[in-house]
């Protein structure tokens, strides 16, 4: 236990080395016999944690009106998760909005092969088999039949 | 806890009388408000019945889910709350301790300690006072207030600092 450590332990835990960890207990206390500062620390802390427990201590008793609580309805069961039913619902709804422009991008045949179609082709993420998205890659369009 | 889930309010009487001054101590020293802390504690009384189908004895004691229901409380009340520097009530406690000077002394380290803690923050109180008040390990009050045993350490630490200067700031001379 370093003397740094020491006083860390002694800041949080306080004066009382029944509620310092118990692995640097014994060094802890060896240290704060011949160190100075942690010795300084230590005296510190034990007058503020007889103030402490002053301060935490009993409050006046107060009556709480139970009778009225146990006539209070109580949750028969789990309420029941709506949220995840939602949830559910609003994903399926997203879901169908992200895939319809993808798939009318899809199946509309473009006039012009892109390198965008032949990625999503040859990647299998997509419908398409990779012989429909080759075919559209290799086969020529009316536009470039004309040019041939 | 399995019969309060059942509705037999008898054993909701029995448990609820066990927790209250628990409870009550932990609320007001967290609030630093004793009208406060009394609303807490029935709120958290009536969630205890209530909820009781909700406990889960794997997760922990009745104390512990029942403390956790008091510090989300007064944390949800401290942030909906405009924060009032509170007057120490100490002065206007009379003291029945047969030495004058002893008491004088008593009072005046109370007043102290109470205007230092007014300067705290709630979490902060929650934690000295689970600590302090209730012996509660790291591992305990970290459960109570949803985070790490480290992080409680921390909380501590830093609550402890700022409470020994600001009660050497108020040191009479």
């Amino acid at each position: 236990v370093t003397p740094e450590l020491a006083l860390q332990i002694i800041e949080s835990h306080g004066g009382d080395p029944l509620r310092w960890p118990e692995a640097d207990r014994a060094a802890l206390l060896a240290l704060a016999a011949v160190d100075a500062g942690v010795g300084k620390a230590l005296a510190e802390a034990r007058a503020l944690d007889a103030m402490l427990c002053d301060w935490a201590g009993d409050v006046a008793p107060a009556t709480f009106d139970l009778a009225a609580i146990t006539r209070t309805p109580q949750e028969r069961a789990a309420p029941p998760r709506r949220w995840m039913a939602g949830g559910a619902l609003a994903a399926a709804i997203a879901a169908v909005v992200v895939m319809t422009p993808m798939g009318s991008k899809v199946s509309t045949p473009s006039p012009v092969p892109s390198a965008t179609a032949t990625i999503e082709g040859s990647g299998g993420e997509v419908t398409r088999s990779d012989a429909e998205a080759f075919a559209e890659v290799f086969t020529p369009t009316a536009d470039e039949e004309d040019l041939i | 806890m399995a019969r309060v889930a059942e509705g037999d309010a008898a054993a909701f009487t029995t448990l609820a009388r066990g927790l209250q001054g628990q409870g009550l101590r932990l609320a007001d020293r967290t609030l630093n408000d004793r009208a406060g802390a009394e609303d807490v504690v029935q709120v958290a009384l009536t969630r205890l019945w209530t909820m009781a189908g909700r406990f889960d004895p794997e997760r922990g004691s009745v104390e512990g889910w029942f403390r956790r229901i008091v510090v989300n409380l007064c944390l949800d009340r401290r942030r909906s709350m405009r924060l009032v520097q509170p007057l120490s009530e100490a002065d206007d406690v009379a003291s029945n301790a047969p030495d004058p000077f002893e008491a004088a002394a008593s009072n005046d380290r109370r007043v102290r300690i109470d205007t230092a803690m007014a300067q705290l923050a709630p979490r902060q109180r929650a934690a000295l006072v689970m600590f302090h008040g209730d012996g509660l390990s790291m591992a305990e009050i970290a459960k109570a207030m949803e985070t790490t045993p480290k992080a409680i350490e921390g909380l501590l630490g830093r609550a402890r600092m700022e409470l020994r200067k600001l009660i050497d700031m108020e040191t009479p001379e």
